[in-house]
């Protein structure tokens, strides 16, 4: 069949005349294969009949998209990069930001006092200057708290319950000494106040320095429950 | 006439800006396209740049006419070369159902369906003649176009007859390497 490429070529060129050509095509009509690689040899003269002329032209097209197409990835890298120079910056930051409310809430959290309980019943009041102070130790009034639980423990000495919390205004006022001068008894007493005591004492033994008496406090603090878990973290921030 | 038509004439145009506005609106959609389907973002942007040439060359037929936004109509023909790049190199299934990828809603499918096909051998064509000799290509393309080969076998300071000689058996080769490439076997 290859033999006669070239007088395929010859006809499709319309370069085939007389008696040449009547031959070629009474042949055309009986040979389905040479009709095959006719029809072949017309599409492949077609195509490029159509390619070539405008070949300079899809060639200088190619060469604009490649160079839109760096363009375009180029901008889009330098914007998406431009994000992954910052973004790590940004994280850390606002880890930092995060981190440092944690942190510092988790830390607020340690010297975060009890709600001081009422003892009003029912509506009624019995002990106006217990309430005054209750008052006052819930609005993290200490000093003022302090001077009526004071003067409360003054007249009734063997109420753990007002040494408690005149222990805890101390704390709350930051007068770490008188803090655990109230404080020890209780921590070491069978009290329902003893392990909250223990921690409070910690607190004020760490504000001191004198970490090795904190952790003597903490390790008396059962583990399970909220103060446990309290202790816990002071622990680890004294080490 | 889609007024879309206006992206198809950039192209034809080999207008800069034009093109730009094409990348700047459909590269995003494509490339994101590509990867949705195991392809990588090179191949969504190799398939975006073939299909705009592909679009050029349909663009060529006087028939060629726009009826759907040019989102849509890009967005099939490098989904159609996609499933043809993944089916050549049989190297990961599709991941989207073939008809699903494919489907489009307009009733020019079909005929842009033959236009592609068309392109794809039109393709196929200009890169075997690219595998040719250097001499063979030039003989090839000049007789071509400037028709009158005794010109071109004087201006090369050959004789006509050898001119046809040689470009008889260069057109052989040619043509042989086509017949013997799969998408003329299949598409045929």
């Amino acid at each position: 069949m290859e033999n006669h490429s070239e007088k395929i070529q010859d006809y499709i060129e319309g370069l085939l005349e007389g008696e040449e050509l009547v031959m070629f095509e009474a042949q055309l009509v009986v040979d389905k294969e040479l009709r095959n690689m006719v029809a072949l040899q017309k599409e492949v003269y077609d195509i490029l009949n159509k390619r070539t002329p405008i070949q300079d032209n899809s060639v200088k097209l190619k060469m604009t998209l490649d160079e839109v197409n760096q363009r375009y990835r180029d901008s889009s890298n330098s914007s998406r990069g431009f994000i992954k120079r910052w973004l790590p910056i940004v994280a850390a930051a606002c880890l930092l930001i995060v981190g440092s409310l944690f942190f510092f809430q988790r830390s607020d959290e340690l010297y975060e006092l009890p709600t001081m309980r009422s003892e009003i019943v029912r509506g009624k009041t019995e002990n106006i200057s217990y309430e005054n102070a209750v008052q006052a130790f819930n609005n993290g009034k200490y000093e003022e708290a302090g001077e009526i639980l004071s003067t409360l423990l003054d007249g009734a000495p063997e109420q753990i319950q007002y040494q408690y919390y005149l222990g805890l205004s101390y704390i709350g006022s930051k007068q770490w000494s008188k803090a655990i001068d109230l404080l020890v008894p209780i921590a070491n007493g069978p009290s329902v106040f003893s392990t909250e005591s223990n921690y409070y004492l910690a607190l004020a033994y760490y504000e001191k320095g004198d970490t090795d008496s904190a952790k003597m406090c903490l390790n008396k603090i059962p583990a399970e429950g909220f103060t446990g878990e309290k202790a816990d973290r002071l622990r680890k921030k004294m080490d | 006439m889609h007024i879309d038509q206006v992206y198809i004439q950039y192209l034809k145009d080999n207008d800069n800006k034009g093109i730009q506005l094409i990348y700047n609106k459909y590269a995003k959609q494509i490339v994101t396209l590509i990867k949705q389907n195991s392809g990588s973002e090179d191949d969504g942007y190799d398939i975006l740049q073939e299909s705009l040439m592909d679009i050029y060359h349909m663009a060529h037929e006087r028939n060629f006419v726009l009826t759907t936004s040019f989102g849509s109509f890009l967005s099939l023909v490098c989904k159609r070369k996609w499933l043809n790049a993944l089916k050549k190199k049989q190297r990961e299934q599709v991941t989207n159902n073939e008809d699903e990828l494919l489907y489009v809603e307009d009733k020019s499918y079909m005929e842009w369906e033959k236009m592609l096909l068309q392109v794809e051998r039109e393709n196929h064509v200009m890169e075997v003649l690219g595998t040719l000799g250097q001499s063979c290509q030039d003989i090839i393309k000049r007789c071509l176009v400037e028709k009158q080969q005794e010109k071109i076998a004087e201006s090369l300071g050959i004789s006509y007859a050898y001119l046809r000689k040689k470009k008889s058996e260069c057109m052989s080769t040619l043509i042989k390497r086509v017949k013997e490439s799969n998408i003329f076997k299949s598409l045929k």
